[in-house]
This record gives C-alpha cells, sequence and structure tokens, in this order.
C-alpha cells in the first residue's frame, strides 16, 4: 500500500477494490503536469476533454463574486478528482484553481467512461467518491452557516486532518498546512483579520500549534469536541 | 498595495497585529475594521454587561490612522412583580 498512489489509497475506502482493479487504475492517467500556485485548472464555462486527479499539492473549487471577492467551496486534496462530474455535465459551472504548486494526473473523460462501464468495483469506489463530495458539501454549509468562527477553522482543521491521514499525509495529529490567512478566510467567509484572531485565540487555549507552515492539533479531542467535529460524513473505513 | 495593521480590543484585552494586511487603499482598510467588529459581536456572548470593542488601524508606518468602536450592552430587566 505505502507505494499506491494517491487515488488508490483513496478510493480502495469506497470499495473492497481487487486486483485488477488497481492494475487498472495504475494505468489510468494519460499524462501528468506540473501547475505553479494560484493557476486555474478550469476555468467556469469551459468543457474539458480531462479529468484531473491531484497528486501532490492542494486546489480548490472557487467562484469569485462581482466585487472580486473569492468564495472557496471546497479543497481538493491528494486522491481527489477535481472534475469527475463533469464527465457526465459537460461543461464547469464553477472554477478550479490550484492553492499552493501541484502536480496534476490527467485521465482522458472517454477512457474514464469507457473504465467505469467495465469495472464495476471501480464504479462503486468512484460514486462513493462524489457522495463523499456531496456529504463534505452539505457539513461545509453547516460550518459556515451556523457555527462560531473558532468553530468553523477548528472544524476545518479537524476535517483536512482526517482526509490527509486517508492519503497518508500526515504525521501524527500534524500535517502541512500551506494555506495563507486570506486563504482560510475565503475558505469560511470571514476575514483576514478574523482568522488571525480565531488563531490565536486557539492558539492560547492550546488546542492547536503553527510553525513552518506545519499544524499540530496538540488537543484534537478537544478541537472536536468544540466545533462539534464527528468524521462519519467522511465514510471512511477503518479496516484498510 | 499598502499594509495596514488592526490591533482589536475586546474590553478584556489588546491584541496587537504584527502581521499586517494588504489592502487596496484606506477606505477598504475601514470596512475590514468594521467588518471585524461585527464577526466579533457575532460570536460574543453577552452576559448582561456592558463591553467595548475596539478596533485600531495603523498604517505602515505604526501611525493610527483610524478607529473604529462598537458597545453592546446587555442588562436583565427581571420579571414585573
Amino acid at each position: 500500500m505505502a507505494d499506491e498512489n494517491y487515488l488508490i489509497r483513496k478510493l480502495r475506502h469506497g470499495a473492497n477494490l481487487e486486483a485488477e482493479d488497481i492494475g487498472r487504475l495504475e494505468r489510468i492517467f494519460d499524462r501528468f503536469k506540473s501547475v505553479g500556485a494560484g493557476c486555474d485548472l478550469i476555468a467556469e464555462g469551459q468543457p474539458p476533454s480531462h479529468v484531473h486527479v491531484i497528486m501532490s499539492g492542494t486546489a480548490c473549487r472557487y467562484k469569485v463574486l462581482p466585487d472580486g471577492r473569492r468564495a472557496i467551496v471546497s479543497l481538493l486534496l491528494p486522491g481527489d478528482f477535481c472534475d469527475l462530474h463533469v464527465a457526465i455535465l459537460g461543461h464547469m459551472d464553477h472554477s478550479i484553481g490550484t492553492l499552493t504548486d501541484c502536480e496534476i494526473a490527467l485521465i482522458e473523460r472517454d477512457v474514464l467512461a469507457d473504465m467505469l462501464i467495465h469495472y464495476p468495483l471501480i464504479n462503486r469506489a468512484c460514486w462513493w467518491a462524489t457522495l463523499v463530495d456531496e456529504a463534505v458539501l452539505r457539513e461545509w454549509l453547516v460550518n459556515i452557516g451556523r457555527r462560531s468562527s473558532e468553530q468553523q477553522l477548528a472544524h476545518l482543521f479537524c476535517e483536512l486532518h482526517a482526509r490527509l491521514e486517508t492519503v497518508g499525509l500526515t504525521e501524527g495529529q500534524s500535517f502541512f498546512m500551506p494555506f495563507t490567512q486570506t486563504t482560510l478566510a475565503d475558505l469560511l467567509g470571514i476575514s483576514a483579520v478574523h482568522v488571525q484572531r480565531v488563531m490565536s485565540s486557539l492558539r492560547d487555549k492550546g488546542l492547536l500549534s503553527l510553525q513552518d507552515r506545519r499544524i499540530n492539533l496538540i488537543d484534537f479531542r478537544g478541537l472536536a469536541e468544540l466545533s462539534d467535529f464527528d468524521p462519519v460524513y467522511l465514510h471512511l473505513k477503518t479496516d484498510i | 498595495m499598502p499594509l495596514f495593521y488592526f490591533d482589536i480590543n475586546d474590553g478584556t484585552r489588546r491584541r496587537y497585529d504584527t502581521e499586517g494586511q494588504e489592502l487596496a487603499s484606506f477606505e477598504v482598510a475601514t470596512q475590514v475594521a468594521a467588518q471585524e467588529l461585527a464577526l466579533i459581536i457575532k460570536d460574543e456572548h453577552l452576559g448582561g454587561t456592558r463591553q467595548s470593542y475596539i478596533v485600531t488601524v495603523r498604517d505602515q508606518g505604526g501611525i493610527p490612522v483610524f478607529v473604529a468602536t462598537a458597545m453592546m450592552l446587555g442588562e436583565p430587566l427581571g420579571l414585573p412583580s
């Protein structure tokens, strides 16, 4: 499992993939490309020819408001499909941009569609991934609409930890958190000034620490309790 | 873009901003200050007291250029006997 790419590591949570499924997924990528931070992978309205998978770095789905403000509506981490659904929907209703330098794998739309027909377990795993994306979005709606800023930030960090752990990118309770305050603000619908205030408050309470862009969730249970974080909506298997 | 610092005094303590934010203009900085007051108050639990919140904006040189204040007053009224 240690050598498996992030997509396979993630999809294992969605179905009991067999050797032939793993073999197909290992050969699914058409090509790879490196994209710098702050670039659009796909802009709103474009009809994409390929489906993108994050291999390293972080990207996001976002919309820009007429006054220039940006709302980030989801984070895309290693192993995540950026646009699995466009294989069916045909065009993008939002933009996908990189937040850090990223390594992106590309899958041709037709090849993906063909794989989904011929490999039922992969098909199931992709359904799972799409449904989990929806579940995450529901949780984000609750987070942004109903929680205090402190709870919002704590919840975001708990979720990030759980998702990165799935693909083996955490070290104990810590992980690489490369986001600027502006990015965190755009994720939560608050201001960068307020992110700074809330971060200080969480630090002062001894719940987390941040050094060299690594965040350490010192008291994970405390953060989870504060923010009402229950990872059940991520639908992760525990027996992998 | 000019840099602005936002010091926040929430009545119990004063926090000096050492990082600052790059913003398009002074006007934007005043909006950010007002928005910060609103964000703080949204999450406050007022325990039947008077509470003041002050955001002081300093410019790149550390000179205060704007101050925004909000006050909340909570007063239990009791039941008429």
